[in-house]
């Protein structure tokens, strides 16, 4: 009972929390014109709270959930790109290295529930499993990392792939769930 | 002219050698593909594209500096062999 009331005050209090800050940053971006100023829009992102380092492109709006400073959670690498319309759940860190690639419309996961009785399948407590994605790495439009995951180093996740499991460096995975489909030369370079 | 004819005998291994890793890693033969063909329009995927370029690296023992590898320096039979000439030793070429 107690569980399920604390469950539910983070319920309340997630559709209730309004971060007056990144709610600004949310609505300047929305009108700057979709693939351009992507070095401008994110500045609006770093003043939203986001941990980008210099020289990120973010293409167009992005998609930010999480409970408590959830913007704090998302650490960018330089030189990386980042596409509209991406997604980051950051009720636990999700971490980008240098030189990624993000697709239109990827989105990221770290938060998952416990399943439920029929009367609500999902629980409303969250569990927050971090995400990384390190150097070089190309994730596909579409795509969709799941909480816990590692991309390991130079990889490519095919568009609309579900990852489920951490990624060794260097391959090319694809599918739902997304399975090793190819090892890619150039892993040192 | 002695000089010319083993530049072409050169060239001509060259080619064969583009066009039989070409064949290894595509799976596709060459036969019907000219010099001067776009690779890409006849269906190279960058994938594979990569690929070749890690077996040329190989077969010819150079490594490509990053601002050949575009899509122009590798879209035709000719231009795969120009752009490997031109990293080529030329005290090796004969090899």
């Amino acid at each position: 009972m107690a569980a399920y009331s604390a469950a539910l005050r983070e319920l309340v209090s997630l559709s209730g929390a309004v971060n007056p800050r990144f709610a600004l940053c949310d609505l300047l971006v929305s009108l700057l014109p979709r693939y351009a100023l992507g070095g401008v829009r994110a500045e609006l992102y770093r003043l939203a709270g986001c941990q980008l380092a210099p020289a990120v492109t973010v293409q167009g709006p992005l998609v930010m959930l999480g409970a408590g400073p959830a913007t704090q959670r998302l650490r960018v690498g330089s030189g990386c790109v980042i596409g509209p319309s991406a997604t980051f759940v950051l009720d636990g860190e999700i971490t980008i290295g240098q030189n990624v690639s993000i697709g239109p419309s990827a989105a990221f996961h770290t938060a998952t529930h416990n399943i439920g009785f029929g009367s609500r399948r999902m629980q409303l407590l969250t569990h927050a499993y971090a995400i990384t994605v390190e150097d070089g790495v190309w994730i596909g439009a579409h795509s969709l990392v799941m909480p816990g995951v590692t991309v390991g180093r130079g990889s490519v996740v095919s568009a609309g792939s579900v990852v489920t499991e951490s990624v060794p460096a260097n391959v090319l995975v694809a599918g739902n769930p997304a399975t090793v489909r190819e090892s890619l030369p150039f892993g040192n370079r | 002219v002695i000089e010319q004819s083993v530049n072409e005998a050169r060239f001509a291994n060259i080619t064969a050698d583009i066009m039989e890793l070409i064949t290894e890693i595509t799976g596709v033969t060459t036969d019907g593909i000219r010099s001067t063909d776009d690779l890409y329009n006849a269906g190279l995927k960058s994938l594979a594209a990569i690929r070749l370029i890690a077996a040329l690296e190989d077969r010819f023992d150079i490594e490509f500096p990053e601002t050949v590898l575009h899509r122009g320096a590798f879209s035709t039979i000719d231009r795969i062999r120009a752009t490997l000439v031109a990293l080529l030793p030329s005290d090796t070429c004969e090899a």
